[in-house]
């Protein structure tokens, strides 16, 4: 009987979904934005795919991807904004542009 | 209402779990549906500027070409706008109220189907579109006095006075606005739910239930801003998921209100799912059914919540310590010589192999033995309980380390 009883079935695809979306954030998170928009959207998944009073595993693991997602892209957008700035600045001062 | 708003929340998820589809299609559907009349409405539109371009040129031009006979009139392209964008406003409308149902029926325990999204069109349309142009009325109205102090502070060129009016008012519109929303918040839903109703019928029974309820509702609405804001950070995709969550948590609220949430959403999923089929972390933090059974008795089977019902309590302690209120098994034990329903209840297919292999192996009746020896324990019952088979030993048991200790 046991071998009819063990029969998993895992129907919490909405934590599954958030697994891999925060995955996918983390790998985007150097592309324009994917981080933010993946990363958000793990996360809310995340929050509702809990029908339980705890997190399921994988719906912990998307929350937690996607925030490093965001977290990560937003960084990312900071060292680029910033890299810009600078090369602007050098090339400004390279051309001789002062005032 | 004394229920919590994380629990309201929390029971609106698990209503829809298994409807997310259908909720995110009906979105889909309405969308496109928005999409088509939008496309149709610009058509029309922008012929009607051509046409009245084309008209002005030749007014303004002798070279001009003529219009072509034959093809509509300015005219009739402003008045096929119009009834277009009426259209389209009651379409839009009634979808809405359609959605309302939707979160209703799913908020209720009920399946979801992409056609309640149509259901306002065959359940009294103009009484839903008429409540609509009355509160635009409303608020039209309610614009008027800004209207003509603006105009008067233009004309006089006294902007001082227009100014502090303007402030004043617009404070005080807020907090009335705001009274007034809550106040009649639940007045949709209340016709959604019984559209017979009449609307200041509506009205009453709304301000009746948000009596003292308007803070929590207020809240309520303000706890959904973290996720709005994560929402708008997915550039609205996360929106396909949020919007019938917050929907379906405010048609949560007002049967909260009416005190009819449906008792299967207060539960666990884990204990109101078939013995077999387990969810989420419980299939990883448990293996076996027997695990399942001994180490976590509040996660249970059908046949054990149905013995927790009457008094909330384990059911091992409720089954034996409540013989009246367990009626199969009470029976049975009562009268040992009579067999026949505990068979009965072992072959009933829904109720199948955990609760056979529970019953049948013999190491999952040594609890059940060491209980009926325990003296404390001294209902009728135990002494006229029928020894369990002792056959079929299992390997995969348990140890007696797992048993519940008496």
């Amino acid at each position: 009987m046991n071998e009819q009883a063990v029969q998993p079935k895992d129907d919490n695809s909405m934590a599954l979904g958030s697994m891999v979306v925060g995955i996918i954030s983390i790998v985007t998170s150097c592309c324009c934005c994917g981080g933010i928009i993946l990363g958000s959207l793990a996360v809310v998944l995340a929050c509702l795919s809990r029908v339980e009073t705890y997190f399921d595993k994988r719906a912990k693991t998307g929350l937690i991807c996607g925030i490093i997602g965001m977290v990560l892209s937003v960084a990312a957008g900071v060292v680029i904004l910033v890299y810009l700035a600078a090369a602007g600045a050098s090339g400004l001062a390279g051309s001789g542009f002062y005032y | 209402m004394d229920i919590k708003r994380s629990d309201l929340k929390l029971y609106a998820r698990r209503a829809l779990k298994g409807n997310w589809g259908i909720m995110i299609g009906a979105t889909l559907i309405s969308m496109g549906i928005s999409y088509l009349f939008t496309v149709a409405l610009n058509a029309v539109l922008f012929a009607a500027l051509g046409r009245g371009i084309q008209a002005l040129s030749g007014i303004f031009s002798s070279s001009a070409a003529p219009l072509p006979a034959g093809n509509l009139s300015i005219g009739t392209m402003v008045v096929i706008l119009i009834i277009l964008y009426f259209v389209y406003l009651v379409v839009m409308l009634l979808m809405s109220v359609g959605y309302q149902r939707l979160y209703l029926d799913a908020a209720a325990g009920q399946k979801a189907k992409v056609t309640t999204l149509f259901w306002a069109f065959t359940h009294s349309p103009w009484k839903f579109v008429l409540i609509s142009v009355l509160i635009a009325l409303l608020e039209g109205i309610t614009t008027v006095p800004i209207c003509i102090m603006s105009l008067a502070a233009a004309l006089t060129g006294g902007s001082g006075f227009a100014a502090i009016f303007l402030l004043i008012y617009e404070i005080i519109f807020l907090i009335v606005y705001a009274y007034v929303l809550l106040t009649f918040s639940q007045f949709y839903l209340i016709l959604v739910e019984a559209p017979e109703k009449g609307i200041f019928e509506a009205l009453a029974e709304s301000q009746r239930m948000m009596k003292g309820n308007r803070g929590k509702y207020f809240m309520l609405c303000l706890s959904f801003f973290g996720l709005s804001l994560l929402a708008a950070f997915s550039f609205g995709l996360a929106a396909l998921w949020l919007s019938p969550y917050v929907g379906c948590t405010m048609a949560m609220f007002y049967l909260g209100l009416k005190g009819t949430i449906p008792e299967e959403l207060k539960r666990s999923p884990a204990e109101t799912a078939p013995a077999n089929a387990y969810t989420g972390s419980t299939y990883y933090q448990q293996t076996t059914p027997q695990e399942m059974y001994y180490r976590q008795p509040a996660q249970t089977t059908p046949q054990e919540s149905y013995y927790q019902q009457p008094t909330q309590t384990p059911p091992q302690e409720s089954y034996y310590q409540q013989p009246a209120q367990t009626a199969p098994q009470g029976t049975y034990y009562q009268q040992p010589v009579q067999s026949a329903p505990q068979e009965s209840y072992y072959q009933q297919p829904a109720q199948s192999a955990p609760q056979e292999s529970y019953y049948q192996q013999p190491a999952q009746t040594v609890p059940q033995e060491s209980y009926y020896q325990q003296p404390a324990q001294t209902a009728p019952q135990e002494s006229a309980a029928p020894a369990q088979p002792q056959a079929d030993a299992d390997p995969d048991r348990n140890t007696p380390s797992d048993f519940p200790q008496a």
